[in-house]
């Protein structure tokens, strides 16, 4: 029992540690990547092309200081980047890296990954309800009601990817793609999937809410040192989970592009984790290109477009999937 | 004196002759910036996207019947496979519960001996059928 | 017994949240003893002119009523496509008469403007 316990603690710091280390690097990887879209190096002063950057980041939100305002509910106010911080962990334990590489082979996996990004609203919102200033509020609402307006057509897409696959576990959901990858048939699922976890994890062109010359940073203005790094740190540690959603359900997870003997001897974590570095790129490059979104033009994209179009899917797929009898 | 010494010209009376050293245009000037609109008209129309994605779609979505027919066979084999070892495994569970279940009736009638009006073994419901434990097992403390 | 990890997962990563936060706090100097305005709420340095907690827009309200109802509708839609095989036709038409049933709300309110300016 003990040896049970002492090999599922090593799983979790095997998993956790790389992640923050992932999240730590992310961070850079996005200012350099940005910084060279924008014809400028980033940092680059730290370490050798700015390796110690995000150490030094982490190291100057440590020592700052706390500052608790002095009207704001002190349990939910310090509760809230942890809870937010917390989700973004816990996604992580059904997201499988390899063949059999998942630390809980859930056969819910779909359905807990879909609670957990509909528990993450929470975070947001107890955020600006605790920090007891009217701009945190307001931003903590926005940036709410478009996280809850985008999460749907998410749970409409996959949907849709569950019809081809006929199981919630994820690690099924990759092993169906052994024949074709659901990118290939899916591909404007894939847009759209994409767009939504833009919107779902307030990153631009969909960050009116937490822009930095908009709202002041919205829900988490009144936040400093460690909570402004957890909610820092949950938001990327969110973008990597939907980045790896997206290679899971739509680019065939750890498995390799063409059924060649060579690409069988590359292990299946390298192929995801090509994967996973190509949507982030893809996220930052995104970040770098457009413009933002107002935020009626935000909801009017979420409820009058993305909903309708996925649902109008999810009979499209299901039709023709039933009629042909290529159900699993 | 100093900014003499390190632009490093010698034969200078004061600053102010040094050349002034400004960020400026290149020689000759810049050259010249597009500003007017270049949007392209070119590419394939709609109706060319929208059959290319059905062809695409629709051969996806067929690739995608194949592999889960194959998948369906997969699990078909999967379930006969079990199915067909299944009665040796509850060959070796009900011999494993026979000789447990002998084992601990034996016990009791070693622990129950001097109790009068124990009949040893066998208390279980009322109607005369085979009860399997409710616990899963045959000892409580296991 | 495939949730144990989970749980597990769960305590860890709450210790560790609250790890962090807790050393942020092992360097807090009390320079907010000597300048109380460091602790009042933002207002782009006014004095917070009201109570923050006042009335907020409706149609927050409306947005989080439609999630519900639509996120229902997800709800039910995952065992249908899990099942989809062995309920056949039969099953995909009463999953399209109330995906009907519910689009003709949408529909509804789409005209009505409850998906309006917001």
């Amino acid at each position: 029992m003990t040896f049970f316990f002492l090999t599922l603690v090593l799983k979790i710091v095997v998993l956790t540690i790389p992640l923050l280390l992932g999240v730590a690097f992310l961070v850079l990887a996005e200012r350099k990547v940005l910084a060279s879209m924008q014809r400028r190096k980033g940092p680059n002063v730290v370490g050798i092309f700015g390796i110690f950057q995000p150490i030094a980041d982490g190291l100057k939100l440590v020592v700052k200081e706390p500052v608790l305002p002095s009207s704001a509910n002190l349990v939910i106010f310090l509760f809230a980047p942890v809870l937010t911080f917390l989700l973004s962990q816990v996604a992580w334990a059904v997201i499988p890296f390899g063949d059999g590489l998942v630390l809980a082979d859930l056969n819910v996996g779909l359905l807990y990954l879909f609670a957990v990004s509909s528990l993450g609203v929470y975070g947001i919102i107890t955020a600006g309800w605790s920090s007891n200033s009217k701009y945190a509020f307001l931003g903590s609402l926005r940036s709410a009601a478009q996280m809850v307006s985008y999460e749907v057509s998410i749970g409409l897409i996959l949907i849709t990817v569950l019809l081809c696959t006929g199981s919630l576990n994820l690690s099924e959901v990759v092993r169906a793609q052994t024949h074709v990858w659901f990118c290939v048939p899916l591909f404007p699922l894939l847009v759209m999937f994409f767009i939504s976890c833009l919107a779902e994890t307030n990153r631009a062109p969909f960050d009116l809410p937490e822009a930095e010359a908009e709202l002041v940073a919205g829900y988490n203005v009144e936040y400093s040192s460690m909570g402004f790094a957890l909610f820092f740190l949950g938001e990327y540690a969110n973008m990597i989970v939907m980045g790896s959603l997206c290679t899971l359900f739509f680019l065939g997870g750890w498995l390799p592009p063409f059924d060649f003997v060579a690409f069988h001897w590359i292990p299946g974590i390298f192929w995801f984790g090509l994967k996973v570095t190509f949507f982030l790129f893809c996220f930052i490059w995104v970040r770098a290109a457009f413009p933002r979104y107002r935020y009626d033009q935000l909801m009017r994209l979420g409820w009058k477009v993305l909903l309708p179009l996925s649902l109008a899917w999810v009979v499209l797929v299901s039709g023709i999937l039933l009629s042909f009898d290529y159900l699993p | 004196m100093t900014e003499a010494m390190l632009r490093g010209q010698k034969g200078l009376a004061s600053v102010k002759d040094l050349p002034v050293r400004q960020d400026g245009p290149p020689p000759g000037g810049f050259p010249p910036v597009r500003y007017a609109r270049r949007i392209a008209n070119s590419g394939p129309s709609g109706l060319a996207v929208v059959l290319f994605s059905s062809v695409v779609i629709g051969w996806g979505m067929y690739q995608v019947g194949q592999g889960n027919l194959h998948r369906r066979t997969l699990k078909a084999e999967k379930i006969a496979a079990r199915q067909a070892i299944l009665p040796l495994i509850q060959a070796e569970e009900d011999a494993r519960f026979v000789r447990e279940k002998k084992k601990f009736m034996e016990e009791e009638a070693k622990i129950m001996a001097n109790v009068p009006g124990w009949k040893v073994g066998e208390n279980v419901y009322n109607s005369g059928r085979w009860m399997p434990p409710s616990t899963g097992k045959i000892r409580a403390e296991c | 017994m495939e949730f144990a990890p989970i749980c597990v997962y769960l305590v860890i990563s709450l210790l560790l949240s609250l790890i962090l936060i807790g050393v942020s706090f092992l360097f807090a100097s009390s320079s907010s003893l000597a300048y109380p305005e460091k602790l009042s709420a933002y207002e782009c340095g006014f004095d917070p002119l009201d109570d923050a907690r006042s009335r907020f827009d409706i149609r927050f309200y409306l947005v989080s009523i439609l999630f519900i109802i639509f996120d229902l509708e997800v709800t039910f839609l995952f065992p249908w496509a899990v099942s989809l095989n062995k309920i056949g036709l039969f099953g995909f038409w009463s999953m399209i008469v109330f995906l009907l049933i519910l689009t003709i709300g949408f529909i509804y309110e789409w005209k009505k403007g409850a998906l309006d300016w917001e």
